[in-house]
């Protein structure tokens, strides 16, 4: 196994779980500060426990499957996974759709917690909406783990690692700040991740259909450079006529 | 079942969010596998014995999808393609809405 496979790994897996573990964190945080702490914790505790069980299922069961089949599998859904964030990614940068907004996110969340029904005791709305927003986000991050482990023998423990450090990142903050991560600048790592991702995906169909890479898994590198030059043009390209539409 | 419903659709979700996008996508890796072994199922379908792991190099079906420079970019070519044309499309789409005729 290459650096350029194992650092890629670690730093795609980093990334993605980052930004997925900012959004749930908003809205745990807009949970837990109208609703109470004990059940909106308990929610997210127990959507974390059920997606390691899922983990641990999936990641046993894909072991058994032969490597080229779930190469060629992952890599589909890692392709269209990837550069449907990418794309998006673009489309945010070029100033076509709007930037994600973690504060507006937060007020959204917190305006709905307060106007839903108090109980006293066990708060069932607080804990639902924790464990589904961590279940939902939990989602893509045990995706983008599993789908890049699958990649090769031994990939899953550094996708993990990277996916667990982000995660850890990402509570401490919210544990000291107690507030979202609001200067994250969430559409540039999605930009990145949606770049390996895409990568990845690329070259793992590549090699589940027997096609050969010039330069094996360095390819990945390339393929990184290759899909941000892309990235970067259609950025400029989207963004120049609109300048010139405004001007005029 | 309608709880099975949403997590379709949530999963769905991960992956399409444009639906034209996304198959083309799927046709072109589609297209790649058809192209990287029709020749192998011709020539089976023909009566060529199917071992043909076991041929000279010489005898090799697929030279051009098995050289390092051309599969791998080919594949990565059609989708940067799709990648730029499904953007270009979204942005020409989003101008024409900005400005009013």
């Amino acid at each position: 196994m290459s650096w350029a496979h194992l650092g890629t790994s670690i730093v795609a897996s980093f990334l993605a779980s980052f930004v997925e573990g900012v959004e749930a964190l908003t809205v745990v945080l807009a949970v837990g500060s109208v609703r109470g702490w004990r059940s909106a914790l308990w929610g997210a505790a127990s959507g974390i426990a059920v997606l390691l069980v899922l983990v641990l299922l999936l990641g046993r069961a894909l072991t058994r499957i032969p490597l080229e089949i779930v190469q060629c599998v992952v890599g589909i859904l890692l392709v269209l996974f990837g550069l449907r964030w990418l794309r998006k990614a673009i489309l945010r940068a070029a100033g076509l759709i709007p930037l994600h907004d973690e504060e507006a996110a937060f007020r959204k969340n917190t305006s709905a917690m307060r106007t839903a029904d108090f109980n006293a005791g066990w708060d069932k709305v607080a804990f639902g909406t924790a464990f589904n927003i961590t279940m939902l986000e939990g989602t893509e991050v045990i995706f983008i783990v599993i789908a890049i482990g699958a990649g090769g023998t031994g990939m899953l423990l550094p996708a993990g690692l990277g996916a667990a450090a982000a995660l850890l990142v990402v509570a401490a903050l919210g544990f000291i700040l107690h507030r979202p991560l609001t200067r994250v600048p969430e559409n540039t790592l999605k930009f990145a991740v949606g770049i390996l991702l895409a990568s990845f995906g690329t070259f793992w169909v590549g090699e589940g259909l027997g096609l050969l890479w010039p330069g094996a898994d360095w390819s990945i590198v390339m393929l990184v450079l290759a899909y941000w030059g892309l990235a970067m043009l259609l950025v400029r390209l989207c963004r120049q006529p609109a300048t010139l539409s405004s001007a005029a | 079942m309608r709880w099975l419903a949403t997590i379709f659709r949530e999963v769905l979700g991960l992956f399409v969010d444009d639906g034209s996008f996304a198959l083309a996508v799927l046709v072109w890796m589609g297209v790649i596998w058809l192209m990287t072994s029709l020749p192998r199922f011709i020539v089976g379908f023909l009566g060529m014995p199917r071992r043909y792991q076991t041929y000279p190099s010489g005898f090799e079906l697929d030279f051009l999808w098995r050289h390092p420079l051309a599969g791998g970019l080919v594949l990565f070519a059609g989708l940067a393609v799709i990648l730029a044309e499904s953007v270009l499309r979204f942005s020409r789409k989003a101008r024409r809405k900005s400005v009013p005729v």
